[in-house]
């Protein structure tokens, strides 16, 4: 979803500078090009490798089972009153009702130059941007402010259809890879009045399938975008609990032993993982090169964008249910294949909003100040301004796609210290993960540092 | 602050029986190390003196595979540092690769 509306907006020159320049910065790696020159592609990209298998190997000693249990069972506690809660909830959803609603004003009404449209600036830069990398770097806030909810609530139920148990978060996984495919393959990020079509049809189908299974089971199952923000938060360092907010360290929140065991779960944390990596795929170089002797073959660019999506996401699954059956092997174990998918895949979660981090600074910078501009003059925009991201901002996405997999190697350290006996066993546990995870660092690093290239035939 | 524990699933194939079970939980164990390490971290308030004892023997002797384990874990991590520094010495400065 990044740069799509920089890719799009390509007649403000001023734009294009600000994207070109780090961007062929990146094809170096890591740059700098004073010394003795720029480190290859392939340095940087083992270097991530290296990197994460190291830091497997220094948690390796820290063996304390106790020592483990107090970092992650730090916590301070916020008590908040009820009544303060249930006002701010009040508030905030009031709000975000409102922006919904200006959103659809501002796309029908507002200027066709996405960089000046309030309605894309909101809806990508500030909030699947911004405002989810706000929900996991600091607490879960979506069922608070999600809009949908606050309608949903209103509304009066319509029948009392019983939500099919087995079919679990399948249709999210469903959603959430169609509408990741559909911001591929349609100008949704950069065309204002599509925009405000694809935000209709999703308040309809929502407010609908809240009505006839009720606002509960529907958010909390079959929404993907609830359960994207419900993923996320389970990283963040500040938590709900009983009585108000609890302050954690990063990440620790997902060392929870207790499993969930809705069918498809696993698959969507799979597919959080996934779509940012497709996002970034389809925007290289390379994806350019191999598409194009396909099309030109006669397969409909569609088709290949759509058969990616959901062949990638299988690979994935798939590579990561080997891992965890291996696990059984690597830790000589009796416990189900099933259920070790199940407990380890919230490992996967800091890997996800690592990467999201990644992917989405540079353009929430970049664009940032567009935003304000367009937020203080929604009707008439004054011509963007832009925010030129410097050269070793590179270097700082790379960290951030590293620190995510540092959290996660850490918390499936935990959680192996949980599950299995004595403290070589649990260790040992990891190998399987950690050969997966070496290889999807190494992957993520070279998607990041390749230039940004428009994805063809859409 | 009460910690919630695992609860998993087992499947013992027929070709691979467990060699112990933890007679607590019934949960299966491919060794009987792994097994009285188990009890006396899961189930300390119900073991008996007996088990209490095979729990700290099974302790002890891990702790010695642990200690060459961590030898090979710093050494591993020493060579993949230098092996680092040597590469990127060799990219940047002589133009090589």
């Amino acid at each position: 979803m990044r740069r799509r509306v920089l890719g799009r907006a390509a007649a403000t020159p001023l734009l294009l500078a600000a994207l070109a320049a780090p961007a062929t910065a990146h094809v170096g790696g890591l740059g700098g090009t004073g010394g003795g020159g720029t480190v290859p592609t392939w340095l940087t990209v083992a270097t991530g490798g290296v990197v994460v298998g190291g830091s497997f190997l220094f948690t390796s000693l820290l063996t304390d089972r106790e020592a483990i249990r107090r970092v992650d069972d730090w916590r301070l506690s916020l008590p908040v009153p009820g009544t303060v809660r249930a006002l701010a909830v009040r508030g905030l959803r009031t709000a975000s009702v409102l922006a919904l609603l200006a959103v659809v004003v501002t796309g029908l009404v507002g200027p066709a130059d996405p960089t000046r449209n309030v309605a894309i600036l909101v809806v990508w830069v500030g909030w699947w941007a911004g405002y989810t990398a706000t929900v996991y770097a600091v607490g879960p806030t979506w069922p608070a402010v999600n809009p949908w909810r606050a309608l949903a609530d209103a509304l009066p139920r319509l029948g009392r259809a019983e939500y099919p148990e087995r079919l679990g978060a399948w249709p999210a996984v469903v959603g959430l890879l169609a509408l990741v495919w559909l911001e591929v393959v349609s100008p949704v990020a950069a065309d204002a009045r599509l925009l405000v079509a694809v935000v209709l049809g999703y308040t309809a189908v929502t407010l609908a399938g809240a009505a006839r299974y009720g606002p509960e089971t529907w958010f909390d199952t079959v929404d993907p975008i609830s359960r994207v923000f419900r993923c996320y938060g389970r990283v963040a360092p500040f938590r709900r609990t009983d009585d108000g907010i609890a302050l954690g360290l990063p990440t620790t929140g997902l060392v929870d032993p207790r499993v969930d065991a809705e069918p498809g779960g696993v698959a969507f944390v799979v597919a959080l993982l996934w779509v940012t990596t497709y996002d970034g795929l389809v925007a290289t170089p390379a994806w350019a090169d191999a598409t194009r002797p396909l099309v030109e073959l006669g397969v409909p660019p569609l088709l290949l964008y759509l058969v990616v999506a959901v062949g990638g996401f299988g690979a994935f699954y798939l590579a990561y249910g080997a891992a965890a059956d291996r696990v059984r092997r690597s830790a000589d174990s009796y416990v189900a294949a099933d259920y070790l998918r199940r407990y380890f895949a919230p490992a996967l979660l800091p890997i996800a909003a690592g990467y999201h981090v990644a992917h989405f600074a540079g353009y929430f910078l970049g664009l940032a100040p567009a935003l304000a501009g367009a937020l203080a003059a929604p009707l008439s925009p004054p011509p963007p301004t832009f925010l030129v991201v410097p050269d070793w901002f590179g270097a700082v996405r790379l960290g951030f796609v590293l620190l995510g997999h540092l959290f996660a190697v850490w918390v499936a350290h935990a959680l192996s210290f949980e599950l299995f006996p004595g403290v070589l066993t649990p260790v040992r546990s990891q190998y399987p993960f950690v050969v997966v995870m070496v290889l999807y660092t190494m992957t993520s690093m070279w998607v990041v540092v390749q230039p940004f290239t428009p994805p063809p035939y859409v | 602050m009460t910690r919630a524990t695992p609860d998993p699933e087992f499947d013992v194939p027929a070709d691979r029986p467990p060699a112990a079970r933890c007679r607590y939980c019934d949960r299966p164990f491919a060794d009987e190390r792994a097994r009285d390490l188990h009890r006396g971290e899961v189930h300390p308030e119900r073991c008996t003196e007996a088990e209490l004892e095979a729990y700290e023997a099974a302790r002890s002797a891990e702790r010695e595979d642990l200690f060459y384990f961590h030898l090979k874990t710093v050494v591993a991590l020493g060579v993949l540092y230098a092996a680092m520094v040597l590469l990127y010495m060799v990219a940047l400065g002589s133009g090589f690769l």
